[in-house]
């Protein structure tokens, strides 16, 4: 089963001059594929300029592909029609956490998808009652959001798109403003919802921790899609990571050198408990 | 320097007029100041002066806090105070020089005094019992009926509500940028007017850029979030009339009956 | 030649009830030549601390001696003092204003009194330090990549000349190629110009590489100030601080608790390697 089918996307910037002819275009996205089950926690990793941002763009039709469709559970974004209920089952978090919060005060800004939605206002209450507790966040309602810190500012984005109920939320680089707190705090939160909720995480991060913590690993670089599978599989090929303009995490890397180094390890460490346990095995074998 | 700013002056507080729907307060204010150009006796500015009174009692708002909105006219209370006291026409009692004050000139200048500061104080009361938002929604809600005439009354209040919660994000980044270019050597102290405004090019324009890129983003943001106008838009907390409401509808007819009696 | 603070104390809102310590009673000495990390979590102090470095704020107690002089003093010159200690902020690309890329970078040396044609050499000079090539010096700073901006930023404050250079969370946001690519940078500037490097970071793993003293700051005060290798042995203090040592540090110690042979002071990845190999003998 597919919650999202991405078939053969193709998106160009254009950029056009005063008589709005265009001048240049900029190719962001390149025949991209892919499919997203339900509950799936996908880490999108890649450099900047890689196309990343566009492609999370594409999923809940904020931008249209050039050529190709993405369905959403059977919706083309192309449709018109469509827009709301495709809005409001992909729900969307934003890197900077000032410029998504429309509200000044924190329970009125949960409630802003559902009032567009025209969810009647007894529901709305007992949703954003809801949601509040599920990004821990149900102490803050009557705060204004200028008084919160960054990683308190975005759990309260997440909540204001739980509201709507969403089967799935895209996160474009919503850890890349926070300090370490408000990063883990983030990773925390969106991993409980994806196991205790079962909603499907797409995470556009910059982190190789984070990634991680997802069951799946997708990395984009000059428009395409170059790498997909669990996490072990694709920070296993450390040497096209680097040449992506990525990293893996530390324990990864030693894991790496002591293989190069002649211990016969297998590939794909990245917890710290697995790589002492792989050692373990191989000191008390010999 | 710059956060210690704040925007709209309301005052937290559990009082009867900070419940009051703020529809209820709308109306209120605007017979109140219609009742202050009615008053023409003493008799009317008394009655003025003793509800505004009342009102300070239930706001719980400590009245020096009240008065301090008065500094801002208090040049313009003077000037019409002195030329009301001593180019009115009329009867004198008092010749000093060339000014003269009359009988009439006193009593002109005295009800002006009260009028103004009735006014600003009775204006500040709604603006320290109602939070900015609230204000807004009520503001929304009672000019509904100007959708009719084509006049976005709802985006209005939206844009209102949105530039609520980003001038004080918008102070603190001009804070920011100002330091950053004082540590690139600018000076926006010295020199003369045109130096003045000359350095603040380099303010200006990253704070453009700056205010335009948040524009943008909340706007991409407020889509994904299926922002679609005011069209079949729901309310978390719709305005609602409670019985204070009526009492105080009540007593704001009243008020105005009585001024006109006493006029 | 050195920066210093003595006793300094900053509160915000001071005389109101909303009064609130930033800093409170920092001592703290950087001598010329240094690469100081300095970590804490929001709110810990470290951003008001480095805008007192260079005059951006005033002391509410104590004092900043810059060569030994107060700067708070009368007729202490606040421009020259920003000549010398250079200040970059956190995401400083949206600091830029200028047309082109070479003017931006022009505009802290013109403020210096140099002539056009200096400044632009000055310029010239910073943006092929931080490796911006002469074909983009004319392009407008905002059509550059993100990584391409920040560069253009520091340049900004490199063409000033600084002796000290306080970058406040000089990586945020940047990928990880960025990321190197920057840090690279500063210890190459720290290396070959001798320049005194003070950073502000949130990344653990960069200061641990790159720093040879470590401050910690914790709600206004200084927890710790020693070299990376000391501090870092601190690790649930630092937990509690809001802050965690670097992931080998705690590989490190997995290690050793797990019975292997392995300095439990490593900082860093290499430094481990070896004594796995030799340990699995």
């Amino acid at each position: 089963m597919k919650q999202i089918d991405v078939k053969n996307i193709t998106f160009d910037y254009i950029v056009r001059d005063e008589n709005d002819q265009i001048e240049s275009s900029i190719r962001a996205l390149e025949d991209l594929s892919m499919e997203v089950k339900p509950g799936d926690f996908i880490a999108v990793l890649g450099r900047n300029g890689s196309g990343k941002s566009t492609f999370a763009k594409m999923l809940n039709a904020i931008l249209l592909p050039n050529f190709g469709d993405v369905i959403v559970l059977g919706m083309n974004t192309k449709e018109e029609d469509n827009l709301l209920e495709i809005r409001k089952n992909v729900g969307m978090v934003f890197q900077n956490p000032d410029n998504q919060i429309v509200a000044n005060v924190v329970e009125e800004d949960m409630a802003f998808g559902p009032e567009n939605l025209g969810i009647p206002s007894e529901e709305i209450v007992k949703r954003v009652e809801t949601v509040s507790h599920m990004v821990g966040m149900e102490k803050f309602l009557q705060k204004s959001p200028n008084k919160l810190s960054g990683g308190q500012k975005q759990r309260v984005a997440i909540a204001g798109v739980l509201a709507m109920k969403p089967k799935c939320i895209v996160l474009d680089e919503p850890t890349a403003m926070l300090d370490p707190i408000g990063r883990r705090d983030i990773i925390e939160t969106v991993t409980k919802l994806n196991h205790e909720e079962g909603i499907t995480i797409i995470m556009i991060t910059h982190f190789m921790e984070e990634a991680a913590a997802a069951k799946r690993v997708v990395v984009i670089d000059k428009n395409r899609i170059q790498m997909d599978g669990t996490p072990g599989e694709v920070f296993a090929d450390y040497r096209r990571l680097k040449e992506f303009g990525l990293d893996v995490p530390q324990v990864t890397e030693l894991a790496g050198k002591l293989k190069s180094a002649g211990i016969p390890l297998p590939d794909g460490i990245i917890t710290v408990e697995e790589l002492i346990s792989e050692l373990k095995s191989r000191k008390t074998g010999t | 320097m710059l956060r210690d700013i704040t925007l709209g002056q309301y005052y937290p507080e559990d009082s009867v007029l900070h419940r009051l729907d703020p529809r209820t307060k709308l109306f209120g204010t605007m017979i109140y100041i219609v009742s202050l150009f009615i008053c023409n006796s003493w008799a009317a500015y008394a009655a003025a002066v003793v509800a505004l009174a009342v009102l300070i009692i239930l706001s719980k708002v400590p009245v020096g806090f009240m008065f301090r909105g008065l500094r801002a006219i208090l040049i313009l209370l003077l000037i019409s105070v002195f030329f009301n006291l001593f180019f009115t026409t009329g009867e004198v009692i008092l010749q000093m020089g060339f000014l003269k004050i009359t009988k009439e000139g006193l009593q002109t200048a005295a009800w002006m005094a009260i009028r103004l500061i009735c006014l600003v104080i009775g204006a500040s009361i709604m603006t320290l019992t109602t939070t900015p938002n609230s204000l807004t929604d009520g503001l929304e809600k009672s000019l509904g009926f100007l959708k009719v005439i084509k006049i976005p009354v709802h985006e209005i209040a939206m844009m209102m509500s949105i530039a609520l919660r980003f001038i004080p994000i918008l102070v603190e980044e001009t804070d920011k940028i100002m330091k950053a270019q004082m540590a690139r050597g600018a000076d926006f102290e010295n020199g003369g007017l045109a130096a003045k405004a000359k350095a603040m090019i380099p303010l200006l324009i990253p704070l453009f850029i700056s205010a335009f890129r948040r524009a943008t983003e909340l706007a991409t943001a407020m889509e994904a979030r299926c922002y679609h106008g005011g069209e079949g838009r729901t309310k978390m907390r719709p305005l609602k009339y409670a019985v204070r409401d009526y009492i105080a509808y009540v007593c704001i007819i009243a008020f105005l009956v009585l001024i006109i009696i006493l006029k | 030649m050195s920066l210093k603070a003595e006793k300094l104390e900053h509160k915000y809102n001071a005389g109101t009830t909303l009064e609130s310590y930033a800093l409170k009673g920092i001592d703290l000495e950087i001598e010329k030549g240094e690469f100081v990390g300095l970590i804490g979590r929001t709110g810990s102090g470290k951003s008001t601390l480095i805008q007192h470095f260079n005059g951006l704020l005033k002391p509410t107690g104590g004092r900043i001696l810059f060569d030994g002089k107060d700067i708070s003093e009368k007729g202490y010159s606040l421009k020259i003092l920003r000549q010398k200690v250079g200040l970059v902020f956190q995401y400083p690309e949206y600091q830029l204003f200028e047309e082109t890329i070479i003017k931006d970078v022009a505009y802290g040396p013109m403020n210096k009194g140099m002539s056009q044609e200096e400044a632009l050499k000055a310029a010239q000079e910073a943006l092929r330090l931080v490796g911006i090539q002469k074909e983009l010096y004319n392009k407008s700073p905002f059509e550059v990549s993100g990584g391409q901006k920040r560069r253009v930023a520091v340049a900004g404050v490199l063409a000033i000349h600084p002796d000290y250079l306080i970058l406040d969370e000089p990586t945020a946001g940047l990928d990880p190629e960025g990321r190197e690519a920057i840090l690279g940078l500063f210890r190459s500037l720290h290396e070959k110009l001798g320049i005194t490097i003070i950073m502000v970071s949130h990344s653990m793993e960069d200061v641990a590489r790159y720093a040879k003293r470590l401050i910690v700051m914790n709600e206004g005060s200084i927890a710790y100030d020693d070299t990376p290798r000391e501090v870092f042995r601190h690790t649930d203090e630092l937990e509690n601080m809001g802050l965690s040592a670097p992931q080998s540090v705690h590989i490190a110690r997995a290690l050793k608790q797990a019975g292997f042979d392995v300095p439990g002071d490593a900082i860093t990845v290499d430094e481990l390697v070896k004594p796995i190999i030799e340990s699995m003998r």
